[in-house]
C-alpha cells in the first residue's frame, strides 16, 4: 500500500506483460515509466491490448524521462497524463485520486 | 593532536565566542545535518579533531592516502577530463569524441584523450538490435555495439595503446572488451598494450532494478575477468566500482562507502580464493565517486573512502605493494541534482561540484553535461562541461597545492565522522552474511529506496529546496534548450546487423559459439582459470553478436531479478 493504493510493481518488460498484469489484477490505473526511451513504441502497443482486452475505462498514466515533443504524441495514443522529470509525488498521487474519485 | 595548553587557548576563545553567539541569539540552536543526516554543528574547532590521530590524516603520497595518492595531486598528475562520448552510432560518437578532443580534452599525462563509451540499454542488457525489447530504445543513451564492425567504426585508426578506453558495458564487458582487443590487434597493438577500464557494474543489483547474473555465479565470471587481465592485460583495469551511482539512485554517502566496499571486498575475496595475488590484482580496481550538492560531505567522503580503501588492502588482504592499497578516483558530479527546469542552473551545480571534485583529489573528472535532465548531451552542452573543468585548472589557481583543505576543522572531524559511520554499517553488513547475502535478499536496494524516498517526500514538502522546482519556480515556456536527436538510427543499426550476419560463415560462428559455451560452463563449474575471455574475443573474430553471445552466458550463469 502507497498513499492509500494497492500498488503491483513490474519490471523492464514486454507491453503483453503489462497488459496480462493489468487484465489479472483488475487494475484502476497503469503508470509507466521509461528511462531508457521506449515510450513512442510500447505505449501503442500497450493502448492497443488494453483495447483488445476491453480494458478501455483504465487511466494511463506516463512518466520518466520524457521529452516534451513526445507530450502531444502520447496524450493522441490515448495517455491521460504524463508526468516529466521533477514532478512531485503529490502532484501524481492527487491527480490518480481526482480521476479515479 | 593538540598539547593541553593549546587546546586551554581553544577552549577560551570557544568560551567567548559562545558568549558572543548567547548575545546575538540567546538559546537560539543552528541546527543542521549533511546530506547523509549526519548532524552538524554551527561552527568546529581544534578541540573536535584533537583525537584524531595524525597518521590518520598524514602526507599526500603517505598511507593511508586520506589526502591523496601520490605526492603531488595535480600538480604533476593533471586530472584527466573524462567525458563519456557515447551518442546514437558509432560514427556520431567518434565524431564528438574527434570534436572533444579539438577542444582540449586531456587525459593522463602522457596518454592521449580518453576514448569513454558505453552502450545502448538493449546493448548492455545484451539484446541484439532486432530483439523485440530493444525496440524504441536503440541508440538512445549510448551507441549500440552489437558487433565488432560497429566497434571498428568507433576505434580503428585511433592511437588506441595511448589511449585509456572506458568501457561501460555491465555483463556484456568480456564481448565489448573482446571487440576492442580484436579491433586493436587488427592493426598491430596487441592486448598487453591497451590501457582502459572495464565498467562492467555486476553488482548494480544493489541499487538498480535491472536483472543480471546470479550473485554467486557473478562473482565466479568476473574473478575469471580479473584472472585473465591480470595476466595478459596488465594495464587494463578489470573493474571499476560506482559508488557514485548509489548516490544517484537515493542512497547518502554513509551507504555509498559502505555498500559498495561490500562488495569490492566480495570479489577480492572470491578472486584470493581462487589463487590470485591480491598485490597484482587490487590496482587495477578502479573507484568511481560522486561530488553532489553537499560539498564537504562529497569531499569529506572522498577522503575517508581513501583512508578506508588504504586500510582494507593491507589489513584484511594483506597487501604490500603500496599501489594495490590506493584508490584511484574518477569523480563524476551527480546528474541526479540536475534538473529540467531552470536547466542553465545545472551549469552553476556542475561547476560547484567540479571544484569539490578537484579539492578531493580526483584523478580523472567528469562534469554532467548541463542538459542531462533531458537527453543526451549536445556539443555544446558537453564542451561546457569541458570547459568548467578547463577555467577551474587554468585561471583558479586551484591545482596548485594538494589537498589544499586538510586542516580544516570541520572537513577533518566530517572525513572522520564518515569513515567511523560507514564502518560501522560495513560490520553490519558483514554480520548479515555480506554482499551475496544482502543482494539477495534486496536489503541494499530496500534501504537505498527508502533513502531516496525520504528525500522526494522532504523536496515535495518543500523542506529540501531545489530551486527552480519547488522554490524560484519560473515559467517553463521561456526556458526551452536545444536537444540532442538523431532520426533513423534503428533503421540503420537493424540493417547493419542483419547485413552482418548473412556475410559472415555461419557454420564457423557455431563453432566458436559452442567453446564459448564450453568455457562458460567451466566457470559456472568453478573453474576460474581466465579461458573465458580468450574464448569470448575467439568469438568476436568468428562474428558472433553480442545478443547470441550474451544468451549463452544468461543461460549458463542466470539471468535474474532479487
Amino acid at each position: 500500500m502507497d498513499a492509500g493504493m494497492e500498488v503491483v510493481y513490474s519490471l523492464y518488460t514486454y507491453p503483453e506483460e503489462v497488459a496480462a498484469v493489468a487484465v489479472e489484477e483488475g487494475v484502476d490505473v497503469i503508470g509507466i515509466s521509461f528511462l531508457s526511451f521506449g515510450q513512442l513504441t510500447d505505449t501503442p502497443k500497450i493502448m492497443e491490448l488494453l483495447k483488445e482486452k476491453g480494458m478501455t475505462d483504465v487511466l494511463v498514466i506516463v512518466g520518466g524521462i520524457i521529452r516534451d515533443g513526445d507530450i502531444p504524441k502520447l496524450l493522441e495514443m490515448g495517455v491521460a497524463r504524463v508526468f516529466q522529470q521533477g514532478a512531485s509525488m503529490t502532484q501524481i498521487v492527487d491527480y490518480i485520486n481526482e480521476q479515479t474519485a | 593532536m593538540f598539547d593541553e595548553q593549546f587546546l586551554k587557548k581553544v577552549k577560551e576563545h570557544e568560551r567567548r565566542w559562545r558568549e558572543e553567539y548567547t548575545r546575538r541569539h540567546g538559546e537560539k540552536e543552528f541546527k543542521a545535518t549533511t546530506f547523509s543526516g549526519i548532524p552538524i554543528k554551527p561552527v568546529y574547532t581544534p578541540t573536535d579533531i584533537d583525537d584524531i590521530d595524525y597518521d590518520e590524516i598524514a602526507m599526500p603520497g603517505e598511507f593511508p592516502y586520506t589526502r591523496g595518492a601520490y605526492p603531488l595531486v595535480h600538480q604533476a598528475h593533471r586530472w584527466a577530463t573524462q567525458f563519456p562520448q557515447g551518442l546514437a552510432l558509432p560514427e556520431t560518437t567518434r565524431e564528438r569524441y574527434e570534436l572533444l578532443r579539438k577542444q582540449g580534452l586531456e587525459g593522463y599525462p602522457g596518454m592521449e584523450p580518453p576514448l569513454f563509451v558505453g552502450t545502448d540499454m538493449p546493448s548492455m542488457l545484451g539484446y541484439d538490435p532486432d530483439h523485440p525489447l530493444s525496440k524504441g530504445r536503440i541508440g538512445i543513451t549510448m551507441p549500440n555495439l552489437c558487433t565488432v564492425k560497429e566497434m571498428e567504426t568507433l576505434a580503428s585508426g585511433l592511437p588506441l595503446d595511448k589511449i585509456n578506453y572506458i568501457c561501460a558495458a555491465f555483463d556484456t564487458i568480456m564481448i565489448n572488451l573482446g571487440q576492442y582487443v580484436v579491433v586493436a590487434e587488427e592493426q598491430g597493438i596487441p592486448r598487453e598494450k591497451l590501457y582502459g577500464t572495464c565498467i562492467n557494474y555486476w553488482y548494480r543489483q544493489m541499487y538498480m532494478e535491472q536483472p543480471s547474473f546470479r550473485a554467486e555465479s557473478t562473482l565466479r565470471f568476473n574473478t575469471d575477468l580479473v584472472k585473465y587481465c591480470t595476466e595478459h592485460m596488465p594495464n587494463f583495469n578489470t573493474m571499476s566500482f560506482s559508488f557514485w551511482d548509489i548516490i544517484e539512485c537515493g542512497g547518502n554517502s554513509v551507504q555509498e562507502l559502505a555498500f559498495m566496499l561490500s562488495a569490492i571486498i566480495a570479489i577480492s575475496e572470491s578472486c584470493v580464493n581462487a589463487g590470485i595475488d591480491p598485490d597484482r590484482f587490487l590496482p587495477r580496481f578502479a573507484f568511481h565517486l560522486s561530488a553532489h550538492n553537499d560539498f564537504f560531505e562529497s569531499i569529506a567522503s572522498i577522503r575517508a573512502l581513501r583512508k578506508m580503501w588504504a586500510k582494507i588492502a593491507r589489513d584484511r588482504f594483506g597487501c604490500k605493494n603500496p599501489r594495490a592499497m590506493k584508490a584511484i578516483m574518477q569523480i563524476h558530479t551527480a546528474g541526479s541534482t540536475f534538473t529540467r527546469q531552470q536547466p542553465l542552473n545545472n551549469l552553476i551545480r556542475g561547476s560547484i561540484q567540479t571544484l569539490a571534485a578537484i579539492l578531493a583529489g580526483g584523478n580523472s573528472i567528469w562534469t554532467v553535461h548541463f542538459d542531462d535532465a533531458l537527453a543526451a548531451p549536445t556539443a555544446q552542452a558537453q564542451i561546457l562541461g569541458l570547459r568548467t573543468q578547463q577555467i577551474i585548472r587554468y585561471e583558479t589557481g586551484v591545482p596548485n597545492v594538494s589537498d589544499p583543505l586538510a586542516g580544516s576543522y570541520y572537513l577533518e572531524w566530517l572525513t572522520d565522522k564518515v569513515e567511523e559511520e560507514a564502518t560501522a554499517l560495513l560490520k553490519k553488513i558483514e554480520g548479515m552474511g555480506g554482499w551475496t547475502k544482502c543482494v539477495e535478499t534486496g536489503w541494499y536496494r530496500r534501504e537505498i529506496e527508502l533513502e531516496a524516498n525520504k528525500w522526494r517526500e522532504s523536496v515535495d514538502k518543500g523542506e529540501t529546496t531545489v530551486v527552480g522546482v519547488n522554490k524560484f519556480v519560473e515559467d517553463e515556456e521561456e526556458q526551452k534548450i536545444p536537444v540532442q536527436q538523431y532520426e533513423d538510427v534503428e533503421k540503420i543499426v537493424i540493417e547493419r546487423i542483419q547485413r552482418f550476419r548473412e556475410e559472415r560463415d555461419t557454420a564457423k560462428t557455431n563453432e566458436a559459439l559452442a567453446r564459448l559455451r564450453e568455457a562458460a560452463e567451466r566457470v559456472e563449474g568453478g573453474e576460474l582459470e581466465g579461458k573465458l575471455v580468450p574464448a569470448a574475443i575467439e568469438a568476436v573474430k568468428a562474428k558472433a553478436t553480442l545478443g547470441e553471445m550474451m544468451d549463452i552466458f544468461k543461460e549458463t550463469f542466470g539471468w535474474v531479478m532479487y
